[in-house]
């Protein structure tokens, strides 16, 4: 009988902790949430604006691997949204793709890669460097036109495959 | 209670990073932009004020056999409110620590303190535990981040002072091999060595004053 009551403490205790924890959770995800959310679509509406600005963006419910959005703009072009495994985790970007095939645009929404190194990603003279690409890109080291970022190749290809991916979207769906 | 001791322990004779060898996970991994340093340091800080406090507060209702379990539901709890109120309110430095908060949950220096303070202090002495030890681990970053900012990008306040901070050197000399992990665990050895040096220097100058008293 003792040790029924020692066991029923031992469970009641941990219960009520985690209770009240996951009340107060529950509490700051309520307060957070609406702000989190439109942060993320504002950030979102942002990259697609500076891909490929335009006063529309139509959803395309064509799905592919690696593609998590993608939008047909009101001048014809189309943003494409693309996950890519990095250095340090998933690379979350959006790539504009003109009317005639070409890329128009390549933002970095989000990414954890190493500060200084591979986070140079986000830097617009990398980025721009995409720009006017049609058919397979590829980096320097792999044979193709892209600098690489100094001591960030992985980061490098991904963003590579990424807009590459992007363009084989648009050529499947085009 | 002894502020003044406990703030002397935190820096120097029982730093976390330096002295406990805690945390060094993140230590390694975050500690190239100042930005991120001080950003760590204080999310840290908090979640281990807030931790200790509530832990030293249930002490003598946790029984000791499920006291392991308790203290992480607790410390979870925590860095996610922070997780999520940096989310929503701060998402730059969010983005820039991207897992590393989240991952504060088996960050030993919480553990630690809750295992070795709070659970035999009280409430007061623990959130004072947890501020103390809460500066030196910010301090060891902030030191950190500034020497590999320095060396490995050649800027001073990335995020801080604007978003590239300011070129002390030029582009080209930076060595790159201090930003990576490479270059933390050369800075932190140093660090170390540095520490314990003071550390004994401190011990041996004690010594003096009690045999002259």
């Amino acid at each position: 009988m003792k040790d029924f009551k020692y066991i029923l403490r031992l469970t009641l205790t941990l219960l009520l902790i985690t209770a009240v924890v996951a009340g107060l959770l529950g509490l700051v995800n309520g307060l957070t949430e609406d702000r989190i959310d439109a942060l993320k679509r504002e950030k979102a509406e942002q990259a697609m604006q500076e891909v490929l600005p335009a006063h529309r963006y139509d959803v395309i419910d064509f799905r592919m691997d690696g593609v998590t959005e993608a939008y047909r703009a009101d001048n014809g072009g189309y943003v494409v949204r693309v996950s890519e495994n990095g250095f340090g985790g998933e690379i979350d970007m959006m790539v504009g793709v003109s009317l005639d095939g070409k890329v128009c645009g390549v933002s970095i929404i989000s990414h954890s890669e190493t500060a200084s190194l591979g986070a140079n990603c986000v830097r617009e003279d990398f980025r721009a460097q995409y720009v006017g690409a049609d058919g397979e890109v590829k980096v320097n080291k792999d044979g193709g036109t892209i600098d690489a970022l100094t001591g960030a190749t992985v980061t490098s290809r991904a963003v590579t495959k990424g807009v590459n991916l992007a363009l084989a979207f648009v050529k499947e769906v085009g | 209670m002894n502020f003044k001791k406990q703030l002397k322990e935190g820096l120097l004779t029982n730093n976390p990073v330096l002295s406990q060898l805690l945390g060094m996970c993140s230590t390694m991994a975050i500690t190239t932009t100042l930005f991120n340093g001080i950003g760590m340091g204080l999310s840290v800080t908090i979640i281990l004020i807030c931790s200790n406090v509530v832990i030293s507060a249930l002490r003598k209702l946790i029984p000791d056999k499920i006291r392991i379990a308790a203290y992480i539901v607790v410390i979870a709890g925590f860095v996610t409110m922070v997780d999520l109120l940096l989310k929503a309110y701060l998402p730059a430095l969010s983005d820039s620590l991207g897992v590393f908060i989240p991952l504060i949950v088996v960050n030993c220096i919480i553990l630690g303190r809750a295992e070795a303070f709070a659970s035999k202090h009280g409430v007061l002495a623990s959130a004072v535990d947890g501020l103390t030890q809460g500066i030196g681990y910010t301090a060891a970053l902030v030191v950190m981040c500034i020497i590999r900012e320095f060396l490995g990008s050649g800027t001073f306040g990335k995020g801080v002072l604007g978003a590239d901070g300011v070129r002390i050197l030029p582009a080209q000399y930076p060595a790159l091999l201090v930003i990576l992990p490479v270059g933390g665990f050369l800075t932190l050895g140093c660090l170390i060595a540095l520490t314990q040096w003071i550390n004994r220097k401190l011990a041996e100058k004690e010594k003096e004053k009690e045999a002259v008293q």
